[in-house]
């Protein structure tokens, strides 16, 4: 089941000059690092001045643990991230447990998302977090993990910051999970 | 992960394995290290005490070198 999905509204642009650029631009970012520098010196990236900081209450292997990716994954059945808008997309999608890496599919080009899409678990390791419950590395597995599309900016910015994020947020408490893993792609 | 980003957005605390942008859990079939990297950074949620921390971990530094904590597939 899919929360707080933007429904997208079809342009009919179809794969723009702009979204040639984006995938271009992925693939060097990936390959040279440096650029990646660069970019983050250069770009409006939303700066934060305080650090929210908790020391953890429960021990590990007792620890309820979610996974969020910003890797643009989701289920098959679920509305793909929106391609179209330049200023991104602030939705999450709800991952079940239970999902298992080929019902999943990537959308998200401002990342060299080439080996995410042959295995989600680059981006999204629900595989590998569920081995550590089954060996008692974890205490448990949520029955729910989220995902968004990394790339946010403009107004979707305030989309995010007020609605998605805090409402992810209040799921996992919801879920009384102890320790979320954040992966960026 | 990009250190240089992450330093911007200020997460409570962050490990960097050194793997490029889009691998963050490193390279597609490599299950063992996933769980590796995890655990590594699950513990780090216990040991990082320090706000804002991001801790360097160099699993990967380059295409052509073996890592180190990849073990059988």
């Amino acid at each position: 089941m899919a929360h707080g999905v933007k429904i997208i509204k079809n342009k009919g642009r179809g794969e723009s000059v702009g979204n040639l650029v984006d995938k271009i631009l992925a693939r060097l970012y990936g390959a040279f690092p440096s650029l990646v520098k660069r970019y983050a010196k250069k770009a409006d990236i939303l700066t934060f001045t305080e650090t929210p900081f908790t020391s953890p209450s429960t021990p590990l292997e007792k620890a309820r643990v979610a996974l969020i990716t910003t890797g643009g994954v989701h289920l098959k059945s679920q509305t793909p991230f929106d391609m179209e808008d330049r200023s991104g997309d602030p939705s999450y999608r709800e991952i079940p447990a239970d999902t298992s890496f080929d019902e999943l599919l990537v959308t998200h080009d401002y990342y060299d998302n080439r080996d995410a899409k042959r295995d989600p678990g680059v981006v999204f390791p629900l595989d590998a977090l569920k081995d550590l419950a089954a060996e008692g590395v974890v205490g448990s597995v949520n029955g729910r993990h989220f995902s968004f599309m990394g790339h946010i900016t403009g107004e979707h910015l305030k989309t995010l910051m007020e609605g998605t994020a805090p409402e992810v947020a209040r799921f996992l408490r919801e879920d009384g999970v102890d320790a979320v893993v954040l992966a960026p792609a | 992960m990009s250190p240089d980003i992450t330093r911007k957005v200020r997460p409570p605390r962050a490990v960097d394995f050194g793997f490029p942008l889009g691998h963050p859990f490193g390279f597609p079939g490599q299950r063992f290290l996933r769980k590796r990297l995890l655990t590594l950074l699950l513990e780090r949620l216990y040991t990082i005490t320090e706000p804002g921390t991001i801790e360097k971990i160099p699993v990967y530094t380059g295409p052509a070198v073996e890592c180190e904590v990849c073990g059988d597939e």
